[in-house]
């Protein structure tokens, strides 16, 4: 029979056991290790091999992609320009992806965007359209296709195209580069091409619209094309002096680190308004200090 | 024989020139493959005359005018694509045994009496400056109706000439509209000659029922609108008709022709005299509206000499920003090209300008495009009248011509801005807070 002091000895230590037997199940929980938001940064090497490096460290599309699903590439053919000009994402890193998409077991894989320059044109001048299909991909333009209604914050009864939400696997690859309305275009950007009503998300106010469309869209991967970047003048850029080769990529789960990332490497001091604004919407982490960053050398 | 082979050139004319059309729309390069058509019709060749300009291409319209000459109406025939519709018609109608309101020996005095008041007209517009006479020629309806079509419109010009010819006889448009038809008629009266049966005729007037141009009166005598169709020979009973027979002048409508080609010329000779004394368009209106043209554009006056309002620019512009313009520089303005800047931005790609017949539109030097100044009306604004971080303006301006102030307020640089219309394309705001004028525009000058 117990007496009182023993039960409360075998409680605590009970007590304790119990507490450390839940951390380590914690920790052996994938989820609970991903908390920690982490960044794949491959540098100094051409699209193709950077894509490898990072999706080596990664682990492979295996877990993100489904053998015969639909992969929708949301990548950036906005404006009508030579992939020299820095803005559009790099053909031969799309090429790439393109081809590692269907190497893990895709059936389809489509590179989209909503062009704001004339589309056929945007996507023939960045080299976009005729690598895609050499590499097996499709490559078409969202306009007109069928959209959803969202709220979202002061997004209100606001369209969204379907196909991209529907896909198997999104996966959002911007091209980073400085801006000038939002100071800089990134992961969280991108996203603004996935609606018909941009100008809608401007007139609400830009930077808390893209915040409010990041919480109802999410892909299951970002990566961010840092190979040619466009230090100034952007989004169209046109001035050869503004582009800069940082020969990157950034690979990442987590938007505001990846955007972050991208802020340091343009220089953009302070950090972007609607970055910040989604840290505090809980959508990532901005501050670097908590981010693991993994860099891998090409 | 004749017959087959005279339907099967129709055919592939009207389907080579429709291919010719299709492929020349921008797809990632323009090329001018419609182009030369029109040129076709010797009214084309004489408006370009006055002008001075392209002498190349006006060979085209002397070639055809000698050809009518020598050869009658053979375009009309043989390759004319509205001729093919409307012969189809023809088809048609006898099929379902429909007969039509064929025009007796009087109406007919009076359709050509129109019929040369039409044509007198027309030259006398293209001596007063305006290509407007060519908005009825038939290389010109065809490029138009196919924007039309393509746009999903109603292809007015081709069913008014479809109507015609089903509430009368088939061909009736050409008979007694088609300025470009009278003018072939005209050069075919100069050789002087026509068809007369030979010594077999009874008289019994098949030919002159089943003519589908009415050629024949009734005192068997063939005119110059003969199409060398052969379904007179067919028909004749006779078979006086197998050879051209002796050949007799056809002069019964000489004097009327005079007359009536004399009234039509007069009539806008004496408005040309009055605007110029006046001042003031008779026909035509001030511009009121905001009326901007597409790149390479001539000054106002000259581009409504030239247009000829085919609507192959509107056809071939990638970001379908061009419309046809309705009253916005007076009637003689109407269906010329309008670049309207809310449906998107001038890419400056020169499509149209390429495939101008002629050069109404033409390439200019890239410092010399500018299509004119856009202005922010700062009371609509979002970002200056409420503080709104909207700047969508500034991001899509291909010149980095609109700058944001220390205040967040956009800002054109007047200088730098060379009209595209992005910004008036891409503005949020219901009917745009930045407007696309016509300050600053540069428009080419004829010589």
């Amino acid at each position: 029979m117990m007496d009182r002091r023993e039960f409360i000895k075998k409680s605590a230590l009970a007590g304790v056991a119990g507490i450390g037997l839940v951390k380590a199940l914690s920790d052996l929980n994938p989820a609970a290790a991903a908390a920690q938001p982490e960044l794949i940064v491959a540098e100094g090497g051409e699209p193709a091999a950077l894509l490898a490096a990072a999706l080596r460290a990664y682990g492979g599309f295996d877990k993100l992609i489904k053998p015969g699903g639909t992969v929708v590439i949301k990548t950036n053919f906005s404006w009508n320009g030579p992939p020299e000009r820095a803005c559009c994402t790099n053909p031969d890193l799309l090429a790439a992806l393109v081809k590692a998409c269907l190497k893990a077991g895709a059936k389809k894989v489509q590179v989209v965007d909503l062009s704001i320059d004339y589309s056929v044109m945007s996507m023939e001048s960045s080299g976009i359209a005729k690598a895609v299909k050499a590499a097996g991909g499709e490559v078409f333009d969202l306009s007109g296709k069928n959209t959803v209604n969202k709220n979202s914050g002061i997004l209100r009864e606001f369209p969204v195209y379907t196909d991209p939400l529907k896909a198997d696997c999104l996966l959002n690859v911007p091209i980073l580069k400085a801006h000038f309305v939002t100071a800089m275009t990134g992961a969280l950007k991108n996203y603004m091409g996935l609606t018909p009503d941009r100008g809608g998300m401007h007139a609400l106010g830009t930077d808390q619209a893209i915040v409010d469309l990041a919480k109802v869209i999410k892909p299951n991967l970002h990566i961010v094309d840092a190979y040619r970047i466009l230090m100034a003048n952007g989004p169209q850029g046109g001035n050869p002096q503004d582009v800069a080769m940082p020969k990157q990529l950034v690979l990442s789960h987590d938007p505001v680190a990846a955007d972050a990332y991208g802020a340091q490497l343009l220089k953009c001091k302070p950090l972007p308004n609607h970055v910040k604004l989604a840290a505090e919407a809980g959508l990532g982490t901005a501050d670097l200090n908590k981010v693991k960053i993994r860099r891998i050398k090409v | 024989m004749r017959t087959t082979v005279r339907r099967s050139i129709q055919i592939v004319s009207a389907v080579c020139l429709t291919y010719l059309l299709w492929r020349q729309n921008f797809i990632t390069a323009v090329r001018p493959l419609y182009s030369w058509a029109s040129w076709l019709d010797p009214l084309a060749g004489l408006a370009n005359l006055l002008r001075g300009a392209l002498p190349l291409l006006s060979l085209i319209s002397l070639a055809a005018l000698l050809i009518a000459v020598f050869l009658g109406r053979v375009f009309c025939g043989y390759v004319c694509p509205v001729g093919t519709l409307l012969d189809l018609i023809a088809d048609l109608k006898k099929a379902v045994h429909w007969g039509g309101l064929r025009p007796g020996d009087k109406t007919r005095v009076w359709l050509e009496r129109l019929r040369w008041i039409i044509l007198g007209g027309a030259v006398g517009l293209i001596l007063l400056g305006y290509s407007l006479a060519l908005f009825v020629d038939p290389l010109v309806l065809w490029p138009r109706d196919f924007w039309l079509l393509i746009n999903k419109e109603i292809p007015w010009s081709l069913i008014a000439v479809v109507l015609l010819g089903m509430v009368s006889f088939p061909r009736f448009w050409c008979r007694f509209v088609c300025p470009a038809g009278s003018t072939f008629s005209l050069a075919g009266r100069m050789r002087g000659a026509s068809r007369l049966a030979g010594g077999k005729c009874t008289k019994c007037r098949v030919c002159v029922r089943h003519c589908p141009m009415m050629n024949v009166s009734s005192e068997i005598g063939f005119g110059s609108d003969c199409l060398h169709c052969g379904v007179c020979s067919r028909k004749c009973p006779a078979r006086c008709l197998d050879k051209p027979a002796s050949l007799v002048p056809v002069d019964k409508g000489r004097r009327d022709l005079l007359l009536s080609s004399g009234a039509g010329l007069s009539l806008l000779v004496i408005g040309g005299i009055a605007r110029a004394v006046k001042g003031a368009t008779v026909i035509g209106g001030r511009r009121w509206a905001r009326l901007l043209r597409p790149p390479g554009a001539l000054e106002e006056r000259d581009f409504l000499a030239a247009c000829q309002r085919c609507g192959q620019c509107l056809s071939v512009c990638p970001t379908k920003v061009l419309r046809p313009s309705g009253l916005e520089s007076g009637l003689l303005g109407l269906w010329t090209p309008r670049f309207v800047p809310r449906l998107g931005r001038c890419m400056f790609c020169n499509a149209c300008d390429q495939v101008c017949p002629t050069k109404a539109l033409a390439v200019m030097p890239p410092e010399k495009l500018r299509l004119g100044t856009a202005v922010i009306h700062r009371h609509l604004c979002l970002a200056w009248n409420k503080g709104i971080k909207c700047l969508l303006c500034v991001e899509t301006c291909p010149r980095f011509a609109i700058r944001i102030n220390a205040d967040g307020r956009p800002v054109i640089d007047e200088e730098r801005c060379f009209g595209c219309g992005a910004c008036e394309a891409h503005c949020p705001v219901a009917d745009s807070a930045v407007i696309l004028t016509n300050r600053g525009e540069i428009r080419r000058r004829e010589r």
